[in-house]
């Protein structure tokens, strides 16, 4: 009994060091024979230095997209954990922070977030930044994910990055000349041909890229009244908006719509897929927004060890390279890029989606909340010119 | 008949119970402002709902076509569904068994797919206009069919018009039918015997199916998102968006402004319903 | 009254249906062969009546032998099968209820709820464009009429039962139909009032002189209110006549069954002229008045009505009587209802005139006799086997 605590406590040491990770941990766990429950009860004295720190102790519950999870990796982690996963699905950041704020680590211990929304939920004091080079998986990262610098606390990330897509038109050449501005968009051939996924923010900063703002996401009340009046001019070229990305597909199948103004990439390739044409992805000139996403970890998280445990499962390039396979867009892991690259069923897929050009993804304007009062008069804004 | 009002009385119990509540938590809100999102401290203010009625006006203009297009609706329910109602009312026990099971059919599928299928009868490529081509009528899709306030208004029938059949052939067979043959004898054609007897017996039907038709479209949200289009934008819609952005203090008072507007709506017709009592007696 | 101007008369010409000649001048309605059925059910056989005017007309049979089914007929809600419908000397087979000069009283009244009374009685009259003055002057007339003079603001559902009673009959009758149809209108009051109502109805009738034909199957009703009576059964009518004729001079069995007379089965013994001797099944040999052309063996029904029977301890000769026991004796006032239970189970009715030969009531379960003279009955030929 002695001599096996003891070589717990050296355990437990060599994590805390950094020596050991806690896959390596566990392993050594089983391999001693300790069943999880007493592995748990000696995990709470793995503090990591926060002052409500817990043990590897379930259930974990995750606020969370439902495309940065798959089956798999929820059973393997209960498997190896024994730590069950209760997952909560969210649309909108907003809703998210929200909630996020309103029950805090009490019943989230995982959040999902866009990247200028981390910095939010950082400033409102909701999460605790990461020691990215404590996780396993994040080795496998592009380096420059690791260095995302609005999400930079010190040393330390706000997110865990998990996956990018930059938002751009589509078009289906039958029907539309090859355009690289966004100013096309609004050709009166295209009446009630544009279908537009309804993202109020973003179809703003959209306009405002369109009609010159510097900062699409921090727009002057000058330049939101601007980007106010491109979005009504466009509205006659608009089919309608949709809910879900998902839908995109079925309007370039059946011939309804001519472009899709805000798809992430990656469409092209679903609508062959599901037998429609051959669509084309436009880079405008203007710029494009685009998002970057990724995991937080939220402050005074009941189950913080679980949390670590499970970011750093969920983030191996195996379970990656399902996501992407599902999901087809790009991510933030290159192991699984380049295992995917090996796959030649997928190796055009990673180009088409510009998962193997991470530069692309730093190009982007990022989604984020526009600062202070700024949300406000983003949605009065919109609202004021659908309304019209 | 006021009766019909009355067997209403435990679920409006249920109702206060679990809406006022959360009422008074949305009146709070509605009367907050915060500068940060999701104000939960702040400072009183009658702000939000100054900008309920300023904001270029889109939210009054928004409101008012939202009723307009609730009205017509209702209107196009009653229309259709009384007929049918009456025509249900008029047939064989067992076939009103059969009928009254057809009208409450839609209500077995998720609603959620009841509107969108529509987008599969209206579409470009949809069951009207493949019709049409097939028949060599038409050479080009009829878009206009889909993504207005047409379509928008097609699916409110279609969605609501069970409710409107139900209340008011619940009316019509509780009316003594013998009624319709006194008005016959004494010299009423077919359609003075509607109008005199049968129409002012079942008006509480009618009032209740406006109550449960008109009401409810004007929290439509799924219609008006799935099939209106840029064109139908309903307040619900701009509400929404505002409740996204985490804008509840102004969300609530859109909401209050509505809220407002249907209760005026529901004391006036309940006061219709009580002249209709006294009228009986 | 004479002076109640008829805006019902169809005017066009209507073909004839059926029949060719023309309706008698007096007569109000007539029904002709009529046929009507249910899908397999035949509720009216070759109906054929004829109402004449100003008559109080009354369909006394049991529920379910077409009274409903014959009125509506006439009123114009369902149409024959076959057979001719004559108002007033037109047919009007075709023609929809609303433009027959017929009004009904319904059974449930079929009162307008929403209305007030004055609405409900003026309700013909606006639907015939009657002017505003006449109206008005006419629906106070018909409060006046059934005595309800200031009900006129009242609502239905403010009204007892014989209230609603007259303003239906006032609803219907401010129109001056030529014929005022009733569906069992008392059956929904209370004995005391629809005896009242009896009167009144009978008074209403002769003031205002028009047609009644008036549904009933309480034949005490039948026979106090109408000038005539048509017995129904199952779909046909099997008698008719004055409600004297009925009583003392039933055609059948069932007529006098309905009529409240006391009916053995028996077979005749002998014919002796007017007088026939007939073997009772019950056992006893009585000699009642027979009808021509009945022979020795044939079946008959001996018909005594109760006024006519008696009680004798020891039966005189030259009477007929049945032994029997005493079940019941009920004191009625001006008669004493005595029921006796004869052979063969049979039960009897004796009406005793207070003051007449048989003073004592009789105990329960006293052995006596029914007694009565031998033209105090009549024998019927049983239906089915002449
Ligand atoms: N609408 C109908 N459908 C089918 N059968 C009917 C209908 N109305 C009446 N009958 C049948 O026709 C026959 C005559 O019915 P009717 O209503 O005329 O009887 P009634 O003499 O008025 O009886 P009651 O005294 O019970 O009112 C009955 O056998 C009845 O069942
Ligand atoms: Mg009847």
């Amino acid at each position: 009994m002695t001599d096996r605590h003891a070589v717990l406590q050296s355990l437990v040491e060599g994590v805390r060091g950094g020596r050991l990770t806690r896959r390596e941990f566990f392993s050594a766990c089983a391999r001693l024979g300790i069943g999880l429950v007493a592995a748990s009860s000696v995990l709470r004295t793995l503090g990591g230095g926060t002052a409500s720190a817990a043990a590897l102790q379930g259930p974990l519950n995750i606020l969370v997209w439902d495309d940065h999870f798959d089956e798999p990796e929820l059973k393997d982690f209960l498997a190896t954990t024994g730590v069950k996963i209760n997952t909560s699905l969210f649309d909108e950041n907003a809703d998210a922070y929200a909630k996020t704020k309103l029950v805090g680590g009490r019943q989230i211990d995982v959040v999902s977030g866009d990247a200028l929304w981390g910095p939010r939920y950082h400033q409102s004091g909701l999460v605790d930044p990461l020691d990215l080079s404590q996780f396993e998986s994040a080795k496998e990262l592009f380096p420059v994910f690791r260095e995302i610098s609005f999400w930079k606390v010190g040393n330390r990330s706000i997110m865990f990055p998990w996956s990018w897509a930059p938002i751009i038109p589509y078009y289906d050449p039958r029907y539309v000349t090859p355009f690289n501005s966004y100013e096309a968009l609004f050709d009166p051939k295209y009446r009630r041909r544009i279908v537009m996924e309804k993202t109020p923010v973003d179809i703003m900063a959209q306009m405002g890229l369109v009609t010159g703002a510097k900062k699409p996401y921090e727009m002057t009340p000058a330049e939101i009244k601007a980007a106010k009046e491109a979005l009504i001019r466009l509205k006659p070229n608009i089919l309608t908006f949709v809910e879900q990305s998902n839908q995109f597909v079925q309007y370039f199948v059946n011939g309804t719509a001519w472009i899709i103004a805000n798809a992430h990439t990656g469409l092209d390739y679903r609508v062959k897929q599901a037998g429609g044409p051959l669509v084309k992805p436009v880079y405008p000139r203007e710029g494009y927004v685009g998002f970057l996403d990724g995991e937080m970890v939220v402050k005074n998280a009941a189950h913080r060890n679980a949390a670590m445990a499970w970011l750093d499962h969920k983030n191996q390039a195996k379970y990656v390279v399902l996501n992407f396979q599902k999901q087809l867009r790009a991510l933030a892991n290159e192991k699984a890029m380049k295992m995917l690259q090996q796959d030649p069923k997928y190796a055009d897929l990673v180009h088409a989606t510009g998962y193997d050009q991470p530069d692309v993804a730093l190009r982007m304007i990022l989604k984020g909340p526009p600062p202070g009062e700024g949300l406000k008069m983003y949605i009065d804004a919109f609202n004021e010119a659908i309304a019209r | 008949m006021p009766r019909l009002l009355w067997g209403l009385l435990p679920l409006a119990t249920i109702d206060v119970v679990l809406f006022l509540v959360p009422m008074v938590i949305m009146a709070l809100f509605s009367l907050r402002f915060s500068e940060e999102l999701l104000g939960l401290t702040g400072r009183w203010t009658v702000a939000h709902y100054i900008k309920v009625f300023t904001s270029e006006g889109i939210y009054l203009h928004i409101l008012v076509k939202t009723i307009v297009i609730a009205l017509i609706a209702t209107a196009a329910c009653l229309l259709v569904g009384y007929p049918f109602a009456y025509f249900i009312a008029s047939t064989s026990r067992r076939w009103q068994g059969v009928l009254l099971t057809l009208v409450i059919m839609p209500f077995w599928t998720s609603y959620l797919l009841r509107v969108y299928a529509w987008t599969a009868i209206l579409g470009d490529r949809g069951l009207i206009n493949e019709a049409l081509h097939f028949l060599r009528i038409t050479d080009q899709p009829l878009s206009f069919l889909l993504f207005n306030v047409f379509s928008e208004i097609v699916v409110f029938v279609y969605l609501y018009i069970p409710y409107a059949v139900l209340a008011i052939y619940a009316s019509l067979e509780k009316m003594d039918r013998s009624l319709v043959l006194a008005a016959m004898d004494l010299g009423a054609t077919p359609v003075q015997a509607f109008l005199r007897v049968v129409l002012p017996q079942t008006l509480p039907g009618v009032y209740a199916s406006i109550v449960f038709v008109f009401i409810p479209i004007l929290g439509e949200y799924v219609t008006p998102t799935l099939v209106g289009g840029m064109s139908g934008v309903l307040i619900t819609n701009l509400l929404v968006n505002q409740i996204h952005a985490l804008e509840f203090g102004f969300g609530a008072a859109i909401a209050f402004v509505i809220a407002t507007f249907v209760l005026v709506l529901l004391l006036g017709l309940r006061r219709s319903v009580d002249l209709e009592r006294l009228y009986v007696g | 009254m004479g002076a109640w101007a008829n805006e019902f008369l169809v005017t066009e010409t209507i073909p004839h249906t059926g029949v060719s000649r023309p309706a008698s001048r007096n007569a109000a309605v007539e029904l002709r062969s009529v046929t009507k059925r249910y899908g397999d059910v035949v509720a009216l056989r070759e109906i054929s009546l004829t109402i004449h005017e100003g008559e109080f007309f009354s369909l006394l049979g049991p529920s379910g032998c077409g009274k409903t089914t014959t009125l509506s007929l006439i009123g114009g809600f369902i149409e024959p099968d076959a057979g001719d419908i004559v108002i007033q000397g037109r047919s009007v087979v075709g023609i929809p209820p609303y433009r027959r000069p017929v009004n009904t009283v319904f059974q449930s009244y079929a009162l307008f709820p929403h209305m007030t009374v004055a609405a409900n009685i003026d309700f013909g009259l606006r639907m015939r464009g009657v002017p505003e003055v006449e109206r008005v002057r006419r629906i106070d007339e018909m409060l006046g009429l059934i005595s309800l003079p200031d009900f006129g603001g009242r609502r239905p559902s403010q009204l007892s039962g014989g209230q609603q009673q007259r303003i239906a009959l006032a609803r219907a009758l401010v129109n001056h139909p030529a014929v005022l149809l009733l569906d069992e209108p008392l059956g929904a009051l209370d004995l005391k009032l629809r005896k009242q109502m009896r009167i009144e109805l009978a008074r209403i009738q002769r003031e205002v002189k028009i047609t009644f034909v008036y549904v009933t199957h309480d034949q005490e009703e039948a026979m106090t209110m109408s000038d005539r009576i048509a017995v129904m059964n199952q779909g046909r009518v099997i008698q008719i006549g004055t409600p004297q004729m009925i009583y003392e001079q039933p055609v059948s069995r069932f007529v006098a069954e309905f009529v409240g007379a006391n009916v053995l089965g028996g077979t005749i013994e002998a014919v002796d002229g007017r007088a026939g001797r007939v073997r009772l099944d019950a056992g006893s040999a009585i000699t009642a008045v027979c009808p021509d052309g009945l022979l020795p063996g044939d079946r008959v029904s001996v018909v005594i009505r109760p006024e006519q029977a008696a009680i004798a301890g020891r039966p005189g000769p030259g009477v007929n009587a049945i032994p029997g026991q005493v079940l019941k004796a009920s004191y009625l006032g001006t008669h004493t209802q005595v029921i006796v239970r004869v052979p063969g189970g049979i039960e009897m009715t004796a009406l005793l005139a207070a003051g007449g030969p048989s003073e004592e009531i009789p105990a329960i379960g006293e052995e006596t006799h029914v007694v009565w003279k031998s033209d105090g009955s009549l024998i019927l030929v049983e239906e089915g086997s002449a």
